[in-house]
């Protein structure tokens, strides 16, 4: 060895530097190498050279430390994006997009544009052409990212380094934040050139950079997750053309949200209102970032507790943000509307925990509660489709109480008045409860004996889903045949398992009666009853002990750690 | 240390591991050997937690790669058989991505990429695209990648598929190197003359079973049921070749020049036995010498018919 490189290594060997005499490979086989060598130090393409002395050396090692403590995947894919022929077509096109409508804009708006504000006409224009580029290309490039990574093997590569799923999921979510930052900065001169025109406020602008923000990165995150899913080019083709078409619908939702409620309003309200539905948009990132991981995750690991917590502060947002809706904007049906939807995210999220894996690893095992105490209020928290059922079951009633109890104050206080429906929150939840434990029953019952056969999976739920919502619309319509020999047009306590209708008679003017909405809860509670019985055998699996390798193992970590810190690494 | 404990895998109906047990000691080398689909791989993955045993359960350093991956993956170094690039990356960036991914920071982590780089005699080739190098430099820098933490364990799975003759010796050296630095490695080659050399131990598998678990002396020894012996005589040839063919366990008896080539019922031991027997039939033996087994010999000895 005689380059300066290996020397440095040797040398410092020599001298007893503890981080280069650890690795003792490279002492005793530092003669040896696969040929090669070639020319001398430096390594261009690293750029840092740590032994490096004054001050451009202090600023190389002092951006050293700084990378060191970002996420390996956001260095890795900003090297890769920047340098990708994607990366640069996306740029110059939105670059160039932008200043073709400024000087359209100034030419068509000539002379007006002296005397009259045309910031906000300016806008639509800056608008659709940064959503475009957020929406279209973000989403795609994070979903084709992670699908190629799980493809082409580069995945297992990473899964046997220090890195977790999470960390990679974050880390590719963290690369796309930062190209729509690029691409935001592009067009900031654009926009503040819009505010000068006058016409928009600057919090108007702000409002508008921030709904495209939360709408690429929610879309961003749904590529995440789905790319996970897809196992086979066919199935990632169908879910690729899938992610297109609902960010197409995005793409026209948000213009339509933005062009008829933001820009013309010139909107001044409440900054709680719009931070509270951003919020809602911001648990869907994590909760999509979070599945996505939890996808890829290795099977042994405890992949569904960072889900339930994540779900259970949903939530809470989501109680919060209708409970502060309806108060501020004093109309009932916004509470009606809180129960729907949450009543529906339960049932949707309670039909994927229902296809977990029964079994839990003995790495899972090791953290389950171990006292009476932890065992009663953490149990419903660990991996397993009974603990799911349980989770959602109590979350979601607790949730909907919640809320209809929000309903009821707001009535009692006079804050909330009832507008155009004539179902109250306390029936409405009743109804919703019923639904949720009377459904998710069923979907369990049906698909527990697939998933004994041929183990967890969200494919059998998911079937077990659609027979039991299709039955349950279509038994009562097959029974007014039989009894009157037509459909009847009359909703009575028969069409209770018809969820549509019911839902559908609960927002119209008549309202949902109150035996009608007692009757599914007492049906939802007796297939509740039954559930429980079957519930027991994962509410006996107990705690296990750490392995003494393991203890070993922790208890050298924490030595190192000590002798690290003590040495002012 | 290296274990696997009577590991099954099931992938359907077929058992691409059945039952294999076996187990690496620190610092020895072990060679995997087995024709293609023999299990080679899956029980290699298994041991990386890349792949979950159906039953049993493969330990790195005393801990299970089922239950503790993440603490088998701090000492654990794996280079698979395929090599998974990435599109827009340098040598030099990719190794800095598994440097970090792999904990490293600050100068241990320039310091390591440097070592790696001229160990695997990539320095040149630092700013060329992972996508333009050629099977064999890409087979160096996934050496390099799973050298990049300094494991303690080294899974890799035809390491030498690619090299050249010359990459192919140095990396036997290196091999060696780093076992006598305490490492401990598994490794696979369908080149068996190289793991001859380089392994302490060899293990022969064939559709998911372990036929064979031994030093090569050794499965020499095991397998031997005759000996191939080469005599070179001092003067005539005919009066040896007459007494040979006459002992019931010689037979197979070739003459060329003066030297003859007989095969002797038996192993190792014989070879003295029979040399006694020619100097008392007063053959002028010149030399003497047993025609040794190569691993590719007892490997198809070891296979023939023993899973089927």
């Amino acid at each position: 060895m005689t380059d300066q490189g290996a020397s440095s290594v040797n040398g410092a060997a020599a001298d007893g530097d503890p981080q280069t005499s650890a690795g003792g490979a490279e002492h005793a086989v530092a003669e040896l190498s696969l040929g090669g060598g070639g020319q001398a130090f430096p390594y261009p393409a690293l750029a840092l050279d740590p032994d490096a002395s004054g001050f451009w050396g202090w600023v190389d090692r002092a951006t050293e430390r700084l990378t060191s403590l970002l996420n390996p995947i956001l260095v890795k894919e900003a090297r890769q994006s920047l340098k990708s022929k994607q990366f640069l077509i996306t740029f110059f096109c939105l670059l160039a997009a932008s200043c073709a409508w400024t000087i359209m804009g100034i030419v068509f708006n000539a002379p007006d544009v002296y005397y009259i504000p045309t910031g906000e006409s300016m806008m639509i224009g800056y608008f659709m052409i940064l959503s475009v580029s957020m929406f279209a290309f973000v989403p795609l490039v994070a979903f084709r990212s992670l699908a190629a990574e799980l493809d082409e093997g580069t995945y297992e590569m990473l899964a046997i380094t220090r890195l977790s799923a999470w960390r990679i999921v974050s880390g590719k979510m963290n690369s796309a934040v930062l190209q729509m930052l690029i691409y935001f900065s592009a067009i900031v001169p654009c926009l503040a050139f819009c505010y000068l025109l006058r016409g928009i406020g600057l919090l108007t602008i702000i409002l508008v950079v921030a709904i495209i923000f939360i709408t690429a990165m929610v879309l961003t995150a749904l590529g995440l997750v789905l790319s996970t899913l897809a196992k086979g080019r066919t199935l990632q083709t169908f879910l690729l053309v899938g992610l297109v078409a609902f960010i197409v619908v995005v793409e026209f939702t948000c213009c339509g949200f933005v062009f008829s409620m933001v820009l013309p309003e010139q909107w001044s309200g409440t900054w709680f209102g719009f931070l509270a539905w951003f919020t809602v948009a911001a648990s869907f990132v994590v909760l999509f970032v979070a599945a996505a991981a939890a996808r890829i995750a290795p099977v042994t690991e405890n992949r569904s507790t960072r889900l339930r917590v994540i779900l259970f502060f949903q939530q809470a947002i989501w109680v919060v943000t209708i409970a502060y809706t309806a108060w501020s904007t004093g109309d009932f049906e916004w509470i009606n509307d809180g129960l729907l939807y949450l009543g529906i995210f339960w049932l949707l999220v309670g039909m994927f925990m229902c296809g977990e894996a029964s079994e839990l690893s003995p790495r899972v095992r090791r953290g389950l509660p171990a006292t009476y105490g932890t065992r009663m209020l953490f149990t419903w928290w660990m991996p397993g489709p009974g603990t799911g059922f349980m989770f959602v079951v109590a979350t979601g009633v607790a949730g909907l109480v919640v809320l209809a109890g929000v309903g009821v104050f707001g009535v009692q206080t006079g804050a909330v008045r009832s507008t155009s429906v004539d179902t109250p929150p306390p029936i409405f939840a009743a109804m919703m409860m019923g639904y949720l434990l009377g459904y998710l029953g069923v979907i369990r019952l049906l698909a527990m004996p697939f998933l004994k056969r041929f183990g967890p999976s969200f494919v059998a739920p998911l079937v077990a889903a659609v027979v039991a919502y299709f039955l349950g619309a279509i038994v009562p319509a097959i029974i007014d045949v039989v009894i009157q020999g037509r459909i009847s047009n009359q909703y009575s306590a028969l069409h209770a398992s018809n969820w549509g209708w019911t839902w559908d008679e609960a927002f119209s003017p008549r309202g949902l009666p109150a035996e009608v909405a007692m009757l599914i809860l007492v049906v939802g509670a007796g297939v509740l009853a039954i559930n429980l019985v079957s519930l027991f055998r994962e509410f006996r699996l107990r705690k296990i002990a750490v392995p003494l390798r393991v203890k070993q193992d922790l208890a050298d970590e924490s030595e190192n750690q000590l002798v690290e810190s003590g040495s002012g690494r | 240390m290296i274990e696997l404990q009577d590991v099954t895998r099931l992938f359907g109906t077929t058992r691409a591991v059945n039952h294999v047990s076996f187990m690496v000691p620190r610092g020895s080398v072990f060679g995997y050997i087995g024709p293609n689909g023999a299990g080679k791989t899956t029980s290699m993955r298994i041991l990386a937690t890349l792949e979950l045993p159906t039953e049993g359960d493969a330990f790195i350093e005393g801990l299970s790669s089922v239950n503790d991956p993440d603490r088998v993956r701090r000492r654990l170094g794996f280079m698979p058989d395929a090599f998974g690039s990435y599109s827009d990356t340098n040598c030099a960036e990719y190794l800095d991505f598994f440097a970090r991914s792999n904990g490293l920071v600050g100068r241990e982590r320039t310091r390591r990429i440097r070592w790696v780089m001229d160990f695997t005699g990539l320095r040149s080739m630092a700013e060329k695209p992972i996508t333009g190098l050629s099977k064999g430099m890409r087979q160096r820098l996934c050496l390099g990648r799973a050298l990049i933490h300094d494991p303690s364990v080294l899974i890799l799975d035809e390491p030498a598929a690619g090299l050249d003759p010359r990459a192919r010796i140095e990396l036997r050296q290196i091999i060696r190197s780093l076992a006598a630095d305490g490492k401990t490695i598994l490794i696979s080659s369908h080149i068996l003359s190289e793991l001859a050399e380089m392994c302490d131990r060899v293990g022969i598998i064939e559709q998911g079973r372990l036929l064979a678990n031994d030093t090569v002396a050794g499965l020499k020894g095991n397998s031997q049921t005759h000996l191939d012996l080469i005599v070179v005589i001092d003067g005539e040839t005919e009066t040896a070749k007459t007494i040979l063919s006459q002992w019931d366990d010689v037979s197979d008896v070739v003459e060329l020049n003066r030297t003859l080539q007989f095969r002797v019922a038996g192993n190792r031991q014989r070879q003295i036995e029979i040399l006694h027997r020619l100097c008392d039939a007063r053959v002028n033996v010149l030399e003497y010498r047993v025609v040794d087994e190569s691993l590719e010999d007892l490997f198809l000895k070891v296979t023939a018919g023993k899973v089927q």
